[in-house]
Order: structure tokens, then sequence, then C-alpha cells
């Protein structure tokens, strides 16, 4: 990460808020995507073991139409399911690079799972046909595809949420420390029922808005599917603000500010939107607002996505102002070196502008201002000596305040000393260690500017 | 009618939550939240930019139970002359001339602090870098609590440094 900080990008604060909008955006094309493979595959599993106990055409036919619906097209599979995976690791690398104890090794750890799990299900849903000769291959590809996908995504969203809380983060040794944490449990329970929701909303707009060829012939099955679906969605966005809640209440302190708790409380609102909508479907004994739930939906996923991200930049507040401070004191020295040379080249001088606009704020030649006067200092410096105090100051009279770091580059400070020394020598005569400088010195260098 | 209980049922629920979650927020907002301070003093100048070492100003650190807060006078050794004109230093100019504390607001505070007995000094005899409890404060335009200072956090500290962890080490 290192590499890729200091040759491809610098890392500064708007370069922060660029990698945190993206995260939002790589977990709103993912996260949903993910959900409703989830969620379908575990009601899918759930129809199938139910027509297998008590025959029903109904169950069966939904579960073929969940399955070719969510896990049928490899390609967004792969552009929504697999390859923005690759983006976390990266995105929160550059984030926490330079950061010794941030646990970002975790986010790695599950994406061979995720792809694994894809995988399986990918075969389970193939195996679909067949499931009456071969019931148990069928029903184990599944159970174990979507017990990798969910283990998998304990792990990811785990070591992400673990990262609003640097207090803890020198106790992630392993990984079940990782996982043993209230606030990780109530996000993931979020994030499980918010996929049993958005794959409810999803089947309603899919085999109704979207392509209605599944269940325009069959009135009975198009009942069937939206009593089911919307019974599903409705259930699901219930327990939403529960969880949402207890997440927030289990967050630390540090995560908050007045946008974090208006996005929990908006997450809310939404829900609330959906469930009115969805009663109303329900009465009507129509599909209704099918577009208006599932993009609903999708906005819990943003919101939820934008909460965790600010929650994360805050905790870590501190660590992008540094990031900021160090890549705005890169760009000054670059300045700072432009502005020598061309000084150089047009014969004005650097020490003098430099003393005037830095040192003079606490020195004088003469007088005792909130330093010594230079002129009883002067004479026990060479200009090896003075540079190097001038880049490192320590306290060496206990009379006055130490001196702080002025801040000033390599040639800056080279062109202070050699100012200093020159005006001193000036003024003394060339004697070392000599008297106070000539009063028309004094003058010069209080007056400022020439 | 019915209809109608029902759909005030689903609302009364809804909003519930929300007015918890407010309520959370408003809690943090009263208590949590970074507090005003008198002079907007900086930290990210004094600290990050200056280099200012923290004993510098909080004299007893390594000598007493407190950090200690510096005094107006300390604070006016420097600013009696330095960026005299901002708006900040003639608030502490006026607290000077008034000869009356600055009257800072206390941003760490243990939660429960009844029987608990902290010092600075033997943390900072033991090496524990003042960041480890009060974060980045180079970074800081305004001071804020960064870590819990709840008992699990003493407690983790301790044991990852083979410090003792009896009670009666900090309860007294």
């Amino acid at each position: 990460m290192d590499f890729l900080s200091q040759h491809i990008i610098a890392p500064s604060g708007q370069h922060l808020k660029m990698l945190e909008f993206l995260a939002i955006v790589t977990y709103t094309i993912h996260l949903p995507y993910i959900a409703m493979v989830i969620g379908s595959t575990a009601l899918a599993l759930w129809l199938t073991f139910s027509d297998h106990e008590i025959p029903n055409s109904n169950f069966a036919r939904l579960a073929d139409d969940v399955l070719r619906t969510f896990l049928g097209n490899t390609t967004a599979m792969l552009v929504l399911g697999v390859l923005p995976l690759f983006a976390l690791p990266i995105l929160y690398g550059i984030w926490f690079d330079s950061v010794p104890m941030a646990p970002i090794g975790y986010i790695v750890m599950p994406i061979p799972g995720v792809v694994l799990g894809l995988v399986i299900l990918r075969f389970y849903r193939s195996t679909f046909s067949g499931r009456k000769t071969n019931y148990n291959q069928h029903m184990g590809l599944g159970t174990l595809g979507l017990l990798i996908l969910i283990g998998s995504y304990f792990v990811l969203l785990s070591s992400v949420i673990r990262l609003q809380d640097p207090e803890k983060w020198f106790r992630l040794k392993n990984l079940v420390i990782l996982l043993l944490n209230w606030n990780v449990i109530w996000k993931f329970l979020f994030f499980l029922h918010a996929a049993f929701g958005i794959t409810g909303a999803a089947i309603l707009f899919f085999m109704f808005r979207w392509s209605n060829r599944a269940t325009s012939g069959d009135p009975a099955y198009a009942a069937f599917v939206r009593k089911f679906a919307s019974g599903i969605s409705l259930a699901f966005c219930f327990a939403l603000p529960l969880f949402d809640l207890l997440y927030v209440f289990t967050s630390p302190d540090i995560v908050f500010d007045s946008t974090t708790y208006l996005m929990a409380t908006g997450i809310v609102f939404v829900c609330m939107l959906i469930a009115f909508m969805l009663i109303g479907s329900l009465r009507a004994g129509a599909a209704r607002h099918v577009a208006s739930i599932f993009t609903m939906f999708l906005i819990v996923f943003v919101l939820s996505a934008s909460f965790d991200v600010r929650a994360m930049a805050n905790a870590n507040k501190e660590h992008a102002v540094l990031l900021e401070a160090q890549s705005e004191k890169k760009k000054a020295e670059r300045e700072a070196e432009i502005e020598a040379t061309l000084a150089e080249q047009s014969g004005s001088s650097v020490g003098e502008e430099t003393f005037n606009k830095v040192c003079m704020q606490c020195h004088r030649f003469d007088t005792k201002l909130v330093g010594p006067p230079l002129a009883e200092k002067l004479g026990s410096y060479t200009k090896e000596s003075l540079v190097a105090f001038i880049l490192n100051p320590t306290k060496k009279d206990p009379a006055y305040p130490p001196m702080p770091n002025p801040g000033l580059t390599q040639a800056q400070a080279a062109a202070v000393a050699e100012y200093e020394l020159s005006h001193y020598k000036e003024a003394t005569g060339g004697a070392p260690g000599g008297a106070a400088p000539a009063a028309a010195d004094s003058t010069k260098a209080q007056g400022g500017a020439h | 009618m019915i209809r109608r209980i029902l759909d005030t049922a689903v609302f009364g629920y809804f909003a519930l939550f929300m007015v918890l979650i407010l309520a959370l927020g408003f809690r943090w907002h009263t208590q949590r939240k970074a507090p005003v301070q008198p002079i907007n003093y900086s930290h990210q100048i004094h600290v990050g930019k200056l280099n200012l070492e923290c004993a510098f100003c909080h004299e007893t650190a390594d000598k007493s139970y407190y950090a200690g807060v510096p005094s107006v006078q300390k604070c006016m050794s420097c600013h009696s002359a330095v960026k005299t004109d901002t708006p900040e230093i003639q608030k502490l100019t006026k607290y000077w001339n008034d000869k009356e504390p600055v009257p800072w607001n206390r941003v760490h505070r243990i939660r429960i602090r009844n029987h608990i007995y902290f010092t600075h000094k033997r943390h900072i005899a033991a090496g524990v870098q003042c960041e480890h409890c009060h974060g980045q404060l180079a970074a800081m335009p305004r001071v804020r609590q960064v870590k819990s200072m709840k008992m699990g956090f003493c407690v983790s500290c301790h044991e990852a440094n083979h410090a003792p962890t009896d009670c009666v080490i900090c309860h007294k």
C-alpha cells in the first residue's frame, strides 16, 4: 500500500474524501446484489424443502423463478458480486496507509470465501432440474454455498465495522476476537434482515414490473408470489429498525456526528414508507408501488453504507488531518524550493525575507522579545550548527520558553542562517562572540521591510 | 376503524424507533460531543505545527495526579508578543488583564468517578505516550475524547503492558 500511496496517488484530505465516496459507491453496487443472492438462496432452499415434504407446485415454481432471476446471470455475478470485492482492500489500504495497528488485513480474508460461495451457488442453480432424483446433493450444495457466503460476509462486515473502533485494534489478534462484538453482531443481523427484505421487494419488482412473463398466465400463482414476497419483505422490514437502533446504541461515541444520527433515523423513516406501501399493496390485492418499494430498499442500503463509511471516517478523523498536513507540508516544501531557486536567480534575499516573515515573530537582533536577542546568542554558532538548530530547535536557555520548530525547509534554514550570521558579522565587525550589533542594524531588523 | 388503528400502530412502531435514535443523538450532543471552549485554542497549531512538547504547557503531568492546565501567565509568556492582533489572543489578554483564569470546559472524564484512582505521573514514568489515551492532539482543531476511559480500556492496556491488574491498583 505504501507503493500505491507514494508512487501512484499521494494521500491527502481530499484524496481520503474521494476514497470514502468510492467506498459508498462500491457498497451500493455490491451489497444489495449479495443480499439478494443470500435471500433468494435461503428462500429457494426453504421452498424446495417445503415442496419436498408436502408437494406444492407453486413452491417449486417460485423456487425455480427465484433461482433463475438471482443466480442465473453469470455476468451479473462477476460484475456485481466479485469485482467490487477487490476494490475494498485497495480503498481501505490507502485510507489506512501508515496506520500501523489498523486491522485492514482481515478485509482480504473473506474474498476467497465469497468467490467459492458464488461458484457453489452456480452449481446449486444448475442442479435444480434434477432435484427430485438428487435431492440431498441439490440441497447440500445450496446450504454449503449459502453458509460459506454468510460466513464470509460476517467476517467482511466485522472487519469493516471494527475500523470504527481504534481503541480496540490492539486486541484484534485473531478472527474470534474480531467477530465477538455486539456492535458487529447487530450490524450483521441488520444486513441479513435487509437481505430478506430486499429479496421480497426484488421478487415483486422483477416478476411483476421488470418482466411479468412468469406470472401473467396464471392468476393463482401470481397471487401466491405477490403475497409471499410482500409478506417476507414486510416482516423483515419491521425488524430493521430494532437492529438499526441496537447498532447505533453499541457504536463507540467517536463515530458520531449529527449526520450519522440523521442517517440512522433516515433508515427507520424509509423502512416506515416501505411498510406502508407494502401494506397498501396487500390491501389492494395487486402488486402496487413495486418499483418504489425496491428503490426504497436500495436507499436503505445506501444509507447504511454511508453511515458505516462516515462512522469510520469520524473515528479516524485525526489520521485524515495528519495525512493532509503531511501532504501540505510536502507541497509547501516543493514550492519553497522553487521560490528559493527563483529568488537566487533574481538576486533577492530569501534569508532576509524568511527572517522577516517567520523569525521576527519572536526575535530581534538586539532586544528581548519572546526569545533572546540574537546578538547575545549568534556568536556561539557556525553556519552548520545554526542551520541544525533552526531545523530542530531544543531548549537552551532556561530563562526563555523552548523555541518551536519554525517548519522551514533545508534551503530556507540555510538562507536564514547565512542572513543572520552575515548581519551579526556586519554589526560586530566580524568578531566571534562579539558585542551587540549597531543601532542602525537593529533598526533595520525591527523595521522588517525595506 | 380497524384499518386506522393498524395504520396508527405501524406509524407508532416506526416513530418509536426514530425517537429512540434521536434521543441517543441528543445524549451524544449534550454529553459526549467535543465541548466548545471559551478560547478557540488549537493543539493543531501548538503541537502539530510548532512542535511544542506536551509538558511545556501541562507542566505537572510527570509530577502529579493531574496533568495540569496551563495558567494564563504561561500563555502570555509568548502571547504578550505573538499574534496579539488576533481575536482569540485578545480574549486571552482580556482574561490576563482582568486577572481571571480561562474557564476551560473539561474534555476527558471518567464516567463513573467514585473510588477511581488515576495518576498521570505513574503512567508517564512508565513511558506511556500522551496520544495513547488522548489521541492525535496534533491533528485536533478542537480537542475531543477519543478513548472511552472505561475499565475495559484500562485493563486491556495494563494486561498488554504487563502492568498490575489487581482491583486495588485503581479502586481505592
